[in-house]
């Protein structure tokens, strides 16, 4: 069959038709599936845009509440209402976005709240700082909660930006996938329509181009993102970005402008970074960049940053306001473009391109480029910040290390944060290191005999516990440090919240020197101080039994010059204990043994101690004591500064002449000690010098030489260690007063009737009573029992009795002359140390049963005229309350241990004694007693070992009195407890104070015995 | 307890110082009736505490050696409870708070240097007697 050209024709054309329509359905189809695709990427920047937008706008709004609630300043709510207004239409906007995708919406649920709950929570946080002020804020806000909050927005916010990115890459993934079947398909069929119908082809042939542009596009935005997440700073962010926009735009030249402040703080742009193919390396206008600037309005980028847009100039060589246009021209520029980075609606930089090609207006680029922009600006915001917070932590680190002194911060879990070079170098500590490692590895410990520093007591951590420490010595030895270094280490708390402790700091300097010093002064004094009483006492000591005739009788001239020796190497020696006394205070080392005196005792005892020296000389002394009461003083130290002026004073008296002591009242609340004499006097002019070092007011009288010139200067100092007055009162002529003041401790009374007070160990009774026979009649059955009586016949006077002395029982009047007796025994009764006294009460009036006073030891009522045996039974029972108690004593110097006993038994208490600690823990398995009087050092096991021993027990819960010569460490005592426990330094506690315990405990046991007696009955 | 000036029979003065030692004895031979025993080093004065077996001894506590304090340590160790002798510390490095260190070691009291021979013996008695 002969097939006619018009059927091959028309086959031919309808072969061209079909195989157009196959390829436009191919076309069509792949376009579809690719603008799909290319939807689905710019969806998800979108998503990632508005997740950005919201975690920002959360963070804002969380730092700016929080410096609301600091400072009050409206100015800081602008993040909180700016997120409070637009985060529901961020969040709608993800929900329409998201609505695709269950987990993410799950996700977008979750955010939802948590962003609700803290603007909900800063909002109330905010009320209450407005009308309630900081203090209450800090209390109302829920820190931690919210803190709880951020981070869970935080995280699902990173986790939804995750998921977006996953699908993210599987979308370019798809899109390439479908832009390259396209491609091939469209190739192939197009090829074939070219070949029939050209302008159907060169039509096809320009849509292929159009999408191979977006394509790129859409490939150009992701490698942006990608470069943002891996650059660290800005100037390679920006390199990478002109380069990849360059490459990708076949733009030759590309630069970043920033917006920055010049000299004459005018906001410009300058060059952040210069983009160039090679070929444009050597020309003016590459070269020129660094030194060019743009104001606002000016050239490309100055249009740009004014207008906030992106703007393309399709020949720069024509354009009236580009002021390089000429070095452009040079080379060959024509095409411009810039765009905008922005944040916030605020220009940060502008970056622009140029190529050599003029081309068309690109609304599209234009569009893209937009986008990046404000990626970038969000970026650079980033960046900024971590720079200038950057910056900050360094110049406080090199603040830091200017400082000497070593310094460091920790957090509240004593890991450290910051630390200085200084703090490094002292402690030999070169790596971070938390509080554990203080006493392992840096190796700080109480002395040089390796004592470790206890852990709970470094600066560091009591500063975390709110402490402030001052000036804690602490020895530092480790690898590094192989010979120690002493620190004296300062602590403060941190507290950036308000009342809350959120870290410590410490600062601590090298001591290590001033310590050596120190030691090395006292080891010479030490030294000096033997070498020169060595040889005196041989020389004191010869002539001392010379004189006194045990080597023979001597003729009287030898006598005499041996007497002269003598008394001269008597005054050597005291000029030399003068001397290293002085240096001593002078140094700081004087170190007062302060206890309870009592004043009166002070003066007698120093009268008493001056007395041969007062007879030798013919002078009487006198005392006149208008009141008395307890000091804190150093006894010793004391007697001296009384003996020291009552000799002055004697020396300075003529035979027959009397010296005064008296004692009264001083100034606030203080007791004055005058001694007068009637010698010649102080001039008023020489008065100054009184006190000072070497002073010899009249170098003629024979008398000074008896002295060494210190004594009133050691005197001085030793009052003013006391935190005493001390002065003079004279005339010329008349005689002198010298006079010093010691702190009461309570109110001192001027003449209370005190006679023949009792030794302090002795427990006596006290008789509160005004009518004189009945206290006679009263004392003579006391004494009959054998009590040592007091009497007091007012309150005042039994006030003033009690805040000296612990009677062993009170007999109590009611009707007194200033009040009624019941008011002292309320007294008592909050007093806790003298709560416990057993009282008996002798009254004109019967017991009313109004009276709703309970004293716990009140024994006894009676009614005037009181029945002897009855006061006799309740003397009894006065002692016998704690009397069924075995107190086991545990001592092995032999004379404290009988004392103790005394003291015990004094109390109507049985006492075991053990010398040992071996006997110690068979006594209490014998008699288990009711409390344990504990010496430490004792033959073995000692004193902690029996502590530890009788902790294992289950009867652990004994009382312990633990009295001991040793000063015990907070670590020590709380080991060395049993039941209730006190600790008593044998040389500080007064037997007072022992007794009191003894009472105290055993009372307070014995009060449980009975109540368990009655139950039992 | 033994404790009186009175029951005091036999004394060891213990003093690195032989000039000392010579006055010492001197003043308390001069002044009582006691038998005294000297001995010059630590050593010696734990030889002559076991085989004298003295009621007193008076230590002088900066000696070479072995100080006095030491002394009394090795004492405790060395001779029953029944033979030892109460202790008094005769010392030139005198301070207060060490008097009270002395005290808590055991010793019945201390004696500062220089002192006054002719008043010793009564200074030694004053001690034993409030002991």
């Amino acid at each position: 069959m002969k097939i006619s050209i018009f059927t091959k024709v028309t086959i031919g054309v309808v072969v061209v038709i079909v195989t157009l329509c196959v390829s436009m359905a191919i076309s069509l189809d792949a376009r579809t599936k690719q603008t799909e695709s290319r939807k689905l990427v710019l969806h998800t920047y979108q998503v990632l845009n508005l997740l950005e937008r919201v975690h920002s706008m959360m963070k804002d709004a969380e730092t700016g509440h929080r410096g609301f609630l600091l400072t009050g300043q409206n100015e800081y709510l602008e993040p909180h209402k700016r997120a409070t207004s637009k985060i529901d239409d961020l969040i709608e906007e993800l929900k329409v976005q998201l609505s695709d995708n269950p987990a993410q919406q799950h996700r977008l649920g979750i955010l939802t709240v948590k962003t609700d709950e803290v603007l909900d929570s800063q909002q109330a946080s905010i009320e209450v700082r407005r009308q309630r002020g900081l203090q209450a804020a800090a209390g109302a806000s829920h820190f931690e909660l919210d803190k709880e909050r951020m981070e869970e927005i935080h995280s699902t916010i990173e986790e939804m930006i995750k998921t977006e990115e996953t699908l993210l890459n599987e979308r370019s993934d798809k899109l390439n996938a479908a832009t390259a079947t396209a491609f091939t398909y469209s190739t192939l069929f197009s090829v074939a329509s070219i070949i029939c119908v050209g302008v159907a082809g060169l039509a096809l042939l320009g849509f292929l181009r159009a999408q191979q542009k977006s394509e790129r596009e859409l490939q150009v935005q992701y490698s942006v993102a990608k470069i943002l997440n891996e650059s660290n700073d800005l100037q390679d962010a920006a390199r990478r970005i002109e380069q990849l926009l360059g490459e990708a735009g076949a733009w030759c030249i590309g630069a970043t402008w920033m917006v920055e402040t010049n000299e004459h703080r005018e906001n410009v742009l300058v060059c952040l970074d210069l983009w160039r193919l090679a070929t444009f390396a050597d020309s003016e206008f590459t070269r020129d960049s660094n030194q060019r600037v743009f104001k606002k309005g000016e050239g490309l980028p100055g249009r740009v940053w004014e207008s906030g847009k992106a703007t393309f100039i399709s020949d720069v060589t024509q354009d009236a306001n580009f002021p390089s246009s000429k070095a452009a021209e040079q080379i060959g520029l024509k095409t411009a473009f810039a765009f905008p980075i922005t944040f916030g609606g605020d220009v940060l930089a502008v970056t622009e391109f140029f190529a050599t090609d003029e081309r068309p207006v690109d609304q599209a680029l234009l569009d893209m480029m937009t986008a990046i922009g404000n990626q970038l600006g969000q970026f650079i915001v980033r960046k900024t910040v971590e720079v200038e917070t950057e910056k900050q932590r360094q110049f406080l680190q090199l603040i830091l290390d200017t400082v000497s002194d070593g310094i460091m911060v920790a957090d509240t879990e004593g890991k450290f944060i910051l630390t200085n070079v200084a703090a490094k170098e002292l402690t030999g500590q070169t790596k971070r290191f938390t509080r554990d490692d203080w006493t392992d590895e840096t190796g700080v410990y109480l002395n040089e005999a390796g004592d470790k520093y206890p852990l709970e007591q470094l600066p560091l951590l009591r500063a975390i516990r709110g402490e402030e420490v001052d000036d804690a010595e602490m020895l530092i030895r480790n690898d590094s440090i192989p010979t120690g270094k002493w620190l004296s280490v300062s602590a403060r708390p941190l507290r950036e919240i308000e009342d809350e402790v959120t870290g410590a700091v410490i600062f601590f300097r090298n001591v290590s020197e001033k310590k050596e010093a120190e030691k090395r002064v006292s080891e010479f004094y030490s030294t000096v101080s033997h070498e020169l009483r060595t040889p005196l006492t041989s020389i004191r000591g010869s002539l001392g039994l010379i004189e006194g005739g045990l080597a023979g009788p001597l003729p009287d001239k030898t006598l005499k010059l041996i007497k002269i020796a003598r008394a001269e190497s008597d005054r050597l020696i005291r000029l030399i204990n003068d001397i290293l006394d002085l240096r001593k205070i002078e140094a700081g080392m004087l170190e007062l043994k302060k206890r309870t005196c009592d004043t009166q005792k002070l003066v007698e005892r120093a009268i008493e101690g001056i007395q041969g020296m007062a007879n030798e000389r013919g002078v009487t002394v006198s005392e006149e004591i208008n009141t008395g009461g307890p000091t804190e003083c150093d006894e010793d130290r004391i007697i001296q500064v009384l003996t020291n002026l009552l000799s002055n004073a004697i020396k300075f008296s003529e035979k027959g002449d009397r010296v005064i002591m008296a004692l009264n009242p001083g100034e606030q609340n203080t007791f004055k000690f005058s001694i007068t004499d009637t010698g010649p006097g102080i001039a008023p002019e020489q008065m100054h010098k009184l006190f000072g070092k070497f002073q010899q007011l009249d170098q003629s009288d024979s008398r000074k030489k008896d002295g060494t010139g210190l004594g009133l200067a050691i005197t001085k100092a030793i009052v003013d260690e006391h935190g005493g007055a001390i002065g003079v009162d004279s005339e010329w002529g008349k005689g002198s007063t010298f006079w010093f003041e010691l702190p009461a401790t309570f109110s001192p009374v001027r003449n209370v009737a005190v006679s023949n007070l009792p030794a302090a160990h002795v427990h006596p009774a006290l008789i509160v009573e005004d009518d004189k026979n009945v206290s006679e009649v009263l004392r003579t059955h006391l004494e009959a029992d054998g009590f040592e009586v007091i009497h007091a016949s007012s309150l005042k006077e039994a006030s003033d009795f009690l805040d000296i002395y612990t009677p062993l029982v009170i007999l109590l009047d009611l009707g007194l002359p200033d009040g009624n007796g019941l008011d002292l025994m309320e007294r008592l009764q909050s007093d806790e140390k003298r709560k416990n006294i057993p009282v008996v009460i002798i009254s004109g009036t019967e017991k009313d049963g109004k009276t709703t006073h309970v004293h716990p030891a009140l024994i006894d009522w009676m009614v005037k005229p009181f029945n002897e045996k009855r006061l006799h039974a309740a003397l009894d029972n006065a002692r016998r309350r704690i009397g069924i108690a075995q107190v086991l004593v545990v001592e092995d110097d032999p004379s404290t241990r009988e004392i103790l006993k005394q003291q015990v038994e004094s109390l109507g208490v049985k006492c075991i004694e053990a010398t040992s600690g071996e006997d110690a823990l068979k006594s209490f398995d014998e008699s288990n007693p009711d409390l344990v009087i504990l010496d430490l050092m004792i033959p073995p096991p000692d004193g902690f070992e029996v502590v530890e021993k009788l902790r294992s027990r289950l009867d652990s819960s004994v009382p312990l009195v633990v009295y001991s010569a040793l000063d015990l460490t907070e670590a020590e005592k709380a080991k060395l407890t049993l039941g209730i426990t006190a600790h008593l330094t044998k040389s500080t506690a007064t037997p007072d104070q022992l007794s009191n315990v003894i009472r105290e405990f055993l009372n307070g046991l014995m009060l449980r015995k009975e109540s368990d007696e009655s139950l039992k009955s | 307890m033994r404790s009186r000036a009175t029951d005091i029979k036999k004394v060891l003065l213990v003093d690195d110082d032989a000039n000392i030692r010579f006055i010492t004895e001197m003043s308390l031979q001069g002044l009582t009736d006691w038998e005294i025993t000297l001995a010059g080093t630590a050593q010696e004065a734990l030889s002559a505490v076991t085989q004298v077996k003295p009621d007193l001894a008076l230590l002088d506590v900066m000696m070479p050696g072995m100080d006095g304090v030491t002394l009394l340590r090795k004492m405790r160790e060395q001779v029953d409870e029944a033979n030892m002798p109460l202790v008094i510390f005769m010392t030139a490095k005198v301070q207060t708070q060490e008097i009270e260190a002395y005290k808590n070691l055991g010793a019945v009291g201390v004696i500062t240097k220089p002192f006054d021979p002719m008043k010793l013996a009564e200074q030694i008695e004053g001690i034993l007697n409030t002991a």
